[in-house]
């Protein structure tokens, strides 16, 4: 069941990929409409996957990095769905579908074996912790797509992608408003794990690599949201450190886990 | 001297420097992560050779987050934020702009919280045994007196490990009594005091017979047992819970006393001479020495602590969450129709 609804969904995600695709050059507004709602029907299926993982385990899917990674998709394809208020873009959704299709497909390479929770995880706080940080990476994946499309739309000069792109202006404020959701929900990350630290190891601040990563994560965006207000590093210049960040954010879920051991083992 | 001193407080209370310190901090704390913390001097020199190990050595890479000259970037960093603070202060207009300065000041409050854990904190391991009674006043916490009553592992139904619980008495100086469990994720509180499950383990017990002398031991499974220093004899014991007669191997098939047995070893120097298993009750002959094997139980690693800086830290961590809260989410019909991003 599990399998064949991710299948599904995977399925989707590469239809919407080249839907979008298409729709950059074919500038008529129906078809990014059907690669939008696939991406939306992927967000269903995948609902209806974690949510029989859930019913199987007895427990949230929050445990392992396959599982957290199939979240994470998860959380992506929410808010990029919540976003459509605010922003409708061919190439916005290639850029979402592609990398949700990369994540899945790089998720899907790591052992999903389902296993009880260890004594260390059994706390409320994982569900805290865990659902704080989807919407935080989440957050700055979308604001990673948004500074692609600002550099790519800045670089177009309106030449090659004028009825696609929205205006520079527009790329600009929707990216400091994901940091500004994602720098928020980070650091509420950082506090749930100090706190829920402190009551399984007594020690709320370790130096363990993964905390580590993530408050460098937080410092890069701190930096942003500073420099951003008071040296006025709007445009380019912002959208490039926006870029770093999300690479950081990616080593620090993936790289500590595989190039560094610590307390964050099963993660 | 005055001019230099307002001069510098310019320079260090500038958002310049605030965006520079965030930049070097992370740089820094990236470089803990590369590098191994926490190793003696020999492996720095022996791993990064000996010019590039003595440098890392001189800058005190090999324990970075507690170097002076990381400690001194934070306190840097939380000076900088108190000044820019106090200089906003006084043009303060909005209900964001009250909250993103509880937000800054509440880094400062945590970072006051840490140097006080640091200077006032205590923190022991204590290993005790199911039965035994422990004084902790030589570990820093006087007049209390803890008794392991008993310690059990949980197991899920595919017998991996759910919960490791210790049942303790704890007393203190005036004579109150507190009993209750530890667990994983569930600290036994009081007053003060905090008390963590770390780890657990076998606790073995017997005698040792050579000639007319005897030595009864009791210790933790897996150490080792000075027997003769001056030829280098030594006798390991390790505990085998669930021993298979038809290997004989140390492997354990269960992590269950089912059928346990002692594997003590004779060693010499770093050669094995001999190596007998024997059953509670059971007395084993090596070489010129017997080995009584009388029994065994559980011992848990517990972990022990209080720490005044903890309040301030949960107290920075309640005004950043109000600092957000009212830069952020304080919406914007509330504020008269002011932009809340420029």
């Amino acid at each position: 069941m599990e399998i064949g609804l991710n299948f599904a969904v995977f399925i989707c995600i590469l239809i919407s990929i080249i839907i979008s695709t298409v729709a950059l050059w074919k500038a008529g507004k129906n078809i990014e409409k059907i690669a939008f709602g696939l991406l939306v029907l992927a967000f269903f299926l995948l609902t209806a996957s974690l949510s029989v993982r859930s019913f199987n385990l007895g427990r949230l899917p929050f445990a392992n990095l396959y599982e957290y990674t199939f979240v994470f998709v998860w959380g992506i394809l929410l808010l990029y769905a919540l976003s459509r208020s605010k922003l409708h873009s061919a190439l916005f959704t290639l850029l979402v579908a592609f990398l949700t299709f990369v994540l899945l497909s790089f998720g899907s390479t790591m052992p999903s074996e389902a296993k009880p929770l260890l004594p260390a995880l059994q706390s409320y706080w994982l569900r805290l912790h865990v659902g704080t940080a989807i919407i935080s990476y989440s957050a700055f994946a979308l604001s990673f797509c948004l500074a692609i499309m600002y550099l790519i739309k800045e670089k177009a000069k309106g030449a090659d992608f004028p009825g696609i792109l929205p205006p520079l202006e527009k790329l600009d404020k929707l990216q400091h408003l994901a940091i500004i959701v994602g720098f928020s929900f980070l650091s509420l990350v950082l506090i749930t794990g100090a706190i829920w630290a402190e009551e399984v190891w007594g020690k709320w601040w370790s130096w363990d690599p993964k905390e580590t990563w993530a408050l460098i994560t937080w410092l890069i965006y701190a930096a942003y949201l500073h420099c951003r207000q008071r040296r006025n590093w709007k445009g380019k210049k912002a959208s490039i450190l926006a870029i770093v960040g999300f690479l950081v954010v990616l080593f620090t879920l993936y790289g500590v886990s595989f190039l560094m051991s610590g307390y964050h083992s099963y993660i | 001297m005055i001019p230099l001193i307002r001069r510098w407080r310019i320079i260090f209370s500038s958002m310049r420097m605030a965006f520079r310190l965030l930049i070097v901090l992370g740089i820094a704390a990236s470089l803990g992560t590369f590098i191994p913390q926490g190793f003696p001097a020999d492996f720095y020199l022996e791993h990064y050779g000996y010019l590039l190990g003595k440098l890392l050595l001189m800058l005190s890479f090999d324990h970075l987050y507690s170097s002076w000259w990381f400690l001194g970037l934070e306190g840097l960093l939380g000076f900088n934020i108190v000044f820019c603070s106090l200089q906003r202060l006084r043009t303060i207009n909005s209900i964001w702009e009250t909250g993103s300065i509880l937000l800054h000041l509440s880094i400062p409050v945590i970072f006051l919280g840490g140097v006080i854990s640091a200077f006032l904190g205590i923190r022991a391991d204590i290993k005790i045994a199911v039965g035994e009674t422990k004084d902790l006043t030589g570990l820093g916490f006087p007049g209390y007196v803890m008794q392991l009553e008993d310690f059990r592992i949980e197991y899920y139904d595919t017998q991996e490990p759910k919960q490791y619980v210790s049942t303790v008495v704890l007393e203190n100086a005036s004579g109150e009594r507190l009993a209750g469990e530890i667990k994983v994720n569930h600290p036994l509180k009081h007053k003060e005091l905090k008390i963590y499950q770390h780890s657990y383990g076998w606790q073995v017990s017997g005698m040792v017979k050579y000639e007319d002398l005897s030595q009864p031991f009791q210790m933790e499974e897996g150490g080792e047992l000075a027997l003769n220093a001056q030829e280098g004899l030594v006798l390991k014991l390790i505990f085998i819970p669930d021993f298979d007669k038809q290997t004989a191997a140390l492997r354990s098939l269960s992590s269950f006393p089912h059928n346990p047995r002692l594997a003590c070893a004779l060693i010499q120097d770093t050669e094995l001479l001999d190596m007998k298993f024997a059953a509670p009750g059971e007395q084993v002959i090596l070489g010129e020495h017997q080995v009584l094997f009388v029994a065994y139980r559980y011992y848990s690693g517990l972990i022990v602590k209080s720490d005044p800086g903890l309040l301030w830290i949960f107290c920075g961590f309640g005004l950043m969450v109000l600092g957000f809260l009212l830069r952020y989410a304080v919406p914007q019909c509330l504020m008269g129709g002011r932009k809340l991003w420029k």
